[in-house]
């Protein structure tokens, strides 16, 4: 009788088990595409079939232009999922409901850079897709119709008129729906070594300063004698990044201008003076002879060294170890200068690190979403929360978390930018200039152009030129001039920008 | 004819059967069967995870098309794979079977050492194996790569290439023996004191009786081995195409149905080596077993008639 009995409950139990799992399956459905290309079921949103060219999002907002009424009486929930930053969002998240009594925003946590964009991904699988997120790459949320077509929101926002220029022509990725903003915004940073400056008795260079000036001062600052070095580089913040950006005025990476890139001048300058002040030895190059024989450690980080006078570097390095005590006492004193404008161009555009944010496409509440877009990034309400949450908030054990901000506002209001100043030391006028220089951010590739991704893994990495794979190595070798494949590089990005734009279409619809 | 009924016994017996391998069924079926249609009919979709859900659309076998002719990443990919692969087995195989012979000897602290060889089984895992690799501890100093780079330039850089890096990680492959060397030491552990003793009797020397009395006696073992280590190498954390499959799936912009037909493909070829190996180490079914076999079949007939 036992036997039977513990026979017949472990069937049962397993059959429920199994029962179980079945029940939690995907949900497979054919709606989601109509989903995207037709997007919002609210009333006033718009579809892409009638987004007009007129109703373009760079479009500033008329003084008529008024959002439709938030819902004030449902009783709303709304998922927003983030990467980082959790204390942050909570904090934004529970002031958005003092604002908005009746939305309930829940903050998701689906893992940290390297399986966040999986983790939506699976989280979508299952149609649970967090009403307002952030992403890190632009293929996925293409790919998947994830956007909404949060056009006649963004054109009927007065607020919108502040966001920063430079931004706004990225909101769009076919030049017509708005579909998504910057979430957080890091600029890439030209960190000056004061301490070095001082011991070789050099004068800081202005602010404000050129392209042809930081060269110049790489190559003056470069002292053998003195085991220092003009510069080093992180990847992705060096002269190849955004020498193309300053000097033609870009709109992202190797000189994008929202159709083709250009790399003949720019790129093919910024690759020759890299090469060139590589083998003159004005780099710190770790891992090398030189360097080794410089700092007494071939592993050593230059960056953090002392014998570097220029760093090129992200904002988050400046939080993360200069204002440290290990780099202080080195004597080292890092002030962050913006990357230096192109000589004589019209606009002082910059590369920056920028996370974007959109509204799914399967929100049930698009009106409240873009309520809550706003507030986690651009609004200034929302900003001044954030600012609030940069002073007060601790983490368990009670320590502060923020010495310093970690991301930068994203309009052009003074009195906020004011405010965002106070939490900077006061005594370093640096800070002044870097805020009042730094508001036209252009995204990097990845993020700015469709088709990027791939174009520089398989074709600008990964592909042969003259026997070397990837097109820099084959410069640095001194095996190509650069000036000899930008022609073939341009087709190429082009080819991979026109397939991604197809794939776009094919999701989202062509107007 | 007259019909047999089951007696009670036997079909309640037939039920507890079942109801114990029930787990197992719904197992297989739920996470073997379930899976392995899904994810072919994956392969011949364009898969969307929309925010409501996900959306097949079918592509016919465009997928696979792609794979061959359009990213030529995956096919570089798979036959460095198989050019390894098939040196390594060989390494890994002979290295097993060398060390579980000397294992198999009456030396001093035998289960020490013996544990050391199968150490690296269980602690030389997953991110720990990661690490020592990025440390450069898979690597002998000794071994001078750019000398084997050089010896081997006039092969074409889809074979060169898999040489180079098989050199260069020949820790790793012997880290990879373990399971294997406790395989032999079982099959080894199994053959009969008393043939070594009468082959010894007749002046049969330790060459002859390795080759005589140990191959014999182990061979299915080799085969067994093969097989074990091609699927070890297939599946472990070190694989390059794996870890592909994985990017496309998620982080590229080509998604699951993409990622799926790369992964049908891997099979696919995993089971050509599976063949090769076995059309290779097979031991061949002695040719008197069968002609016994058959006798005793018409002797049964007989008797039944």
């Amino acid at each position: 009788m036992f036997k039977k009995l513990v026979a017949a409950m472990l069937a049962l139990l397993f059959l429920l088990a199994s029962a179980g799992c079945m029940g939690s399956k995907v949900e497979p459905t054919t709606a989601p595409a109509e989903a995207a290309t037709k997007a919002p079921e609210a009333p006033q949103a718009q579809t892409p079939e009638s987004a007009a060219p007129e109703a373009a999002p760079e479009a500033a907002a008329t003084p008529e232009a008024k959002l439709p009424d938030l819902d004030a009486s449902t009783p709303i929930t709304l998922h927003y999922a983030t990467w980082d930053d959790y204390d942050m969002a909570e904090l934004l998240a529970s002031k958005f409901t003092e604002k908005y009594p009746n939305i309930t925003v829940v903050v998701d946590r689906p893992g940290g850079t390297d399986t966040y964009m999986s983790a939506l991904l699976t989280m979508a699988s299952d149609g649970q897709l967090p009403d307002v997120y952030q992403f890190l790459e632009l293929a996925t949320p293409i790919n998947n119709g994830w956007f909404y077509d949060f056009s006649e929101y963004w054109n009927n926002d007065p607020d919108t008129d502040l966001y920063l220029e430079s931004l706004k022509e990225s909101v769009s990725i076919d030049g017509l729906r708005a579909m998504r903003v910057v979430g957080e915004y890091l600029p890439e940073v030209a960190y000056l070594d004061r301490g070095v400056f001082n011991k070789l008795n050099v004068p800081m260079p202005d602010y404000n300063w050129t392209y042809d000036d930081m060269v110049q001062l790489v190559k003056d600052m470069t002292r053998p004698d003195q085991n220092i070095f003009g510069y080093n580089y992180m990847g992705g913040a060096g002269p190849v990044t955004f020498g193309p950006i300053t000097q033609n005025d870009a709109l992202s990476e190797f000189g994008w201008d929202g159709e083709n890139y250009h790399l003949a001048g720019a790129w093919a300058d910024s690759v020759n003076l890299m090469a060139q002040l590589q083998q003159n030895g004005n780099q710190a190059l770790q891992g090398t002879d030189a360097w080794a024989a410089a700092s007494g450690d071939a592993n050593m980080w230059p960056g953090n060294s002392g014998l570097v006078a220029m760093q090129l570097d992200a904002w988050w390095t400046y939080n993360n170890i200069y204002t440290k005590s290990e780099a202080i006492e080195k004597g080292i004193d890092m002030v962050p200068y913006v990357i230096p404008r192109g000589n004589g161009t019209a606009t002082n555009r910059k590369p920056a690190f920028l996370d974007y944010s959109g509204i799914s496409s399967g929100t049930d509440f698009p009106r409240e979403a873009y309520e809550l877009l706003k507030w986690m990034s651009f609004s200034k309400e929302g900003w001044l929360v954030r600012i609030e949450g940069f002073k007060t908030l601790t983490d368990e054990a009670g320590n502060k978390i923020y010495d310093l901000p970690n991301c930068f506002p994203l309009i052009n209001d003074e009195s906020l930018w004011a405010e965002y100043r106070k939490l900077y030391p006061a005594d370093e006028p640096a800070f002044d200039a870097f805020f009042e220089l730094c508001r036209e951010p252009v995204p990097l590739g990845s993020q700015g152009i469709l088709g990027f991704a791939q174009w520089l893994g398989e074709v600008y990495q990964q592909g042969d030129f003259n026997g070397y794979t990837g097109v820099e190595a084959a410069v640095f070798a001194g095996a190509l001039n650069a000036n000899d494949a930008t022609s073939e590089l341009e087709e190429k990005g082009r080819q991979y920008y026109l397939d991604m734009l197809n794939v776009f279409y094919s999701v989202y619809g062509k107007p | 004819m007259k019909k047999r009924r089951l007696s009670k016994r036997t079909l309640r017996n037939w039920l507890y059967a079942y109801m114990f391998l029930a787990p197992w069924i719904i197992g297989v079926l739920v996470l073997v069967v379930y899976p392995l249609i899904n994810s072919f009919n994956f392969s011949l979709n364009t898969v969307r995870m929309m925010p409501k859900g996900m959306l097949l659309m079918p592509v016919g076998f465009k997928n696979y098309h792609d794979l061959f002719v359009v990213d030529t990443t995956f096919l570089q990919a798979l036959i460095g794979f198989a050019v390894r692969t098939v040196p390594e087995v060989a390494i890994i195989t002979t290295f097993s079977l060398v060390i579980s012979i000397m294992l198999n000897q009456k030396i001093k602290a035998r289960g020490f050492f013996r544990s050391i060889f199968f150490l690296p089984v269980i602690i030389a895992t997953g991110p720990v194996m990661n690490e020592l690799v990025s440390q450069g501890a898979a690597t002998v100093p000794i071994v001078n790569a750019q000398a084997i780079a050089e010896a081997v330039s006039f092969l074409p850089v889809w074979v060169s290439d898999p040489i180079v890096d098989m050199f260069s990680s020949l820790i790793l492959i012997l880290w990879n023996s373990g399971v294997q060397i406790l395989i032999f030491l079982a099959a080894l552990q199994k053959v009969s004191p008393a043939l070594y003793e009468a082959a010894k009797i007749d002046g049969g020397s330790g060459w002859e009786c390795f080759w005589k009395i140990t191959m014999p006696s182990i061979r299915p073992m080799i085969l067994l081995n093969a097989i074990y280590t091609v699927i070890w190498l297939a599946t472990g954390g070190q694989n390059e195409i794996i870890d592909l499959i994985y990017d496309n799936m998620f982080a590229s912009s080509r998604g699951y149905g993409y990622a799926s037909a790369q992964a049908w493909t891997y099979s696919v070829a995993i089971l050509l080596m599976l063949g090769l190996f076995w059309r290779l180490l097979r031991v061949p079914p002695d040719k008197s077993d069968k002609i016994e076999r058959k006798k005793r079949e018409r002797l049964r007939k007989r008797a039944r008639k």
